[in-house]
């Protein structure tokens, strides 16, 4: 499937957003907080892969690739657009999006009060399960500033996420 | 490098991934594939055009200019009495040989300076 989008099947490749999209719109949701602007930021990242997949050298590693095609869409977003005049506007949009569950919206509100590299490295830690190392190559940030960005980021999310623990911690004893 | 993960935090990231449904999300990027292949061709032809234009326009000034320039490359640098002479020394004696060795030490400059 990915060979033959490599080879200009748009097919193909309609079967690879199809495959792909709950996964990458997820990402973005956890990037950003704001489905309507995770929606854009995933489409915006599909046109980039379909413009560059002709380049893939590896095609079982699409994912990989995808998911990095997908960070440097978020930094590049990150980089034209004012981050604090965005985060305003987030509470308005969950409200209006029927399909976010209470806990997705406080856990969204919580990664968007952290700096954006903060950020977009605990996502990349917790929902993609990346190493540092990894965290480091996709970012492009040192391995030493991308694990004090998780050490802080985990402090301050265990801080505003506080209430989950305390409901969890009965469950995981039983 | 100790890559320990709050568990809570883990667990609360894996409860909110929700299963997101298509909703017309594949068709909406593929539209904007298609765009963007339309512009693409689009973009193509209008540069095949405006080259064809180009040629169109600069081909007949170009066509009389070449025998004007062939004739000023030919000069001879120094007049001498004797044709055969003329014509033998003419590849060397000539604003041509002159625009050639220009360049070559041109080329032989940037390769000292950024080879």
């Amino acid at each position: 499937m990915v060979a033959l989008a490599c080879a200009g099947d748009r097919a193909a490749f309609a079967e690879l957003v199809r495959r792909r999209q709950s996964w990458l719109r997820n990402l973005f949701r956890r990037f950003c907080g704001d489905p309507v602007l995770a929606d854009d930021l995933a489409q915006q990242a599909f046109l980039q892969a379909w413009r560059t997949i002709a380049g893939l050298r590896h095609p079982t590693r699409f994912g990989s690739w995808l998911r990095r095609v997908a960070v440097n869409t978020w930094l590049q977003h990150l980089r034209h657009n004012d981050a604090l005049r965005d985060a305003d506007a987030i509470d308005d949009m969950h409200a209006a999006d029927p399909g976010t569950t209470g806990a997705a919206m406080d856990l969204d509100r919580a990664l968007a009060s952290l700096a954006p590299t903060v950020g977009l490295c605990i996502v990349l830690s917790y929902h993609e399960g990346l190493t540092h190392d990894e965290i480091a190559g996709q970012t492009g940030l040192p391995p030493g500033t991308v694990k004090s960005h998780i050490r802080r980021g985990t402090a301050r999310l265990r801080d505003l996420l506080a209430a989950y623990n305390e409901t969890s911690e009965p469950e995981e004893t039983r | 490098m100790t890559e320990e993960r709050d568990p809570h935090i883990q667990s609360l990231f894996a409860n909110t991934d929700a299963d997101l449904p298509d909703d017309g999300f594949t068709a909406r990027v593929m539209t904007d594939v298609r765009r963007r292949r339309n512009r693409h061709v689009f973009a193509k032809i209008t540069a095949g055009i405006l080259l064809i234009a180009g040629a169109i326009v600069l081909l007949a000034p170009l066509h009389d200019a070449v025998p004007g320039l062939s004739a000023w490359l030919t000069v001879p640098l120094f007049a001498l009495d004797n044709p055969w002479l003329t014509d033998l020394l003419a590849p060397l004696n000539s604003v041509a040989a002159v625009c050639v060795a220009g360049l070559a030490m041109l080329r032989f400059a940037y390769k000292r300076v950024f080879g």
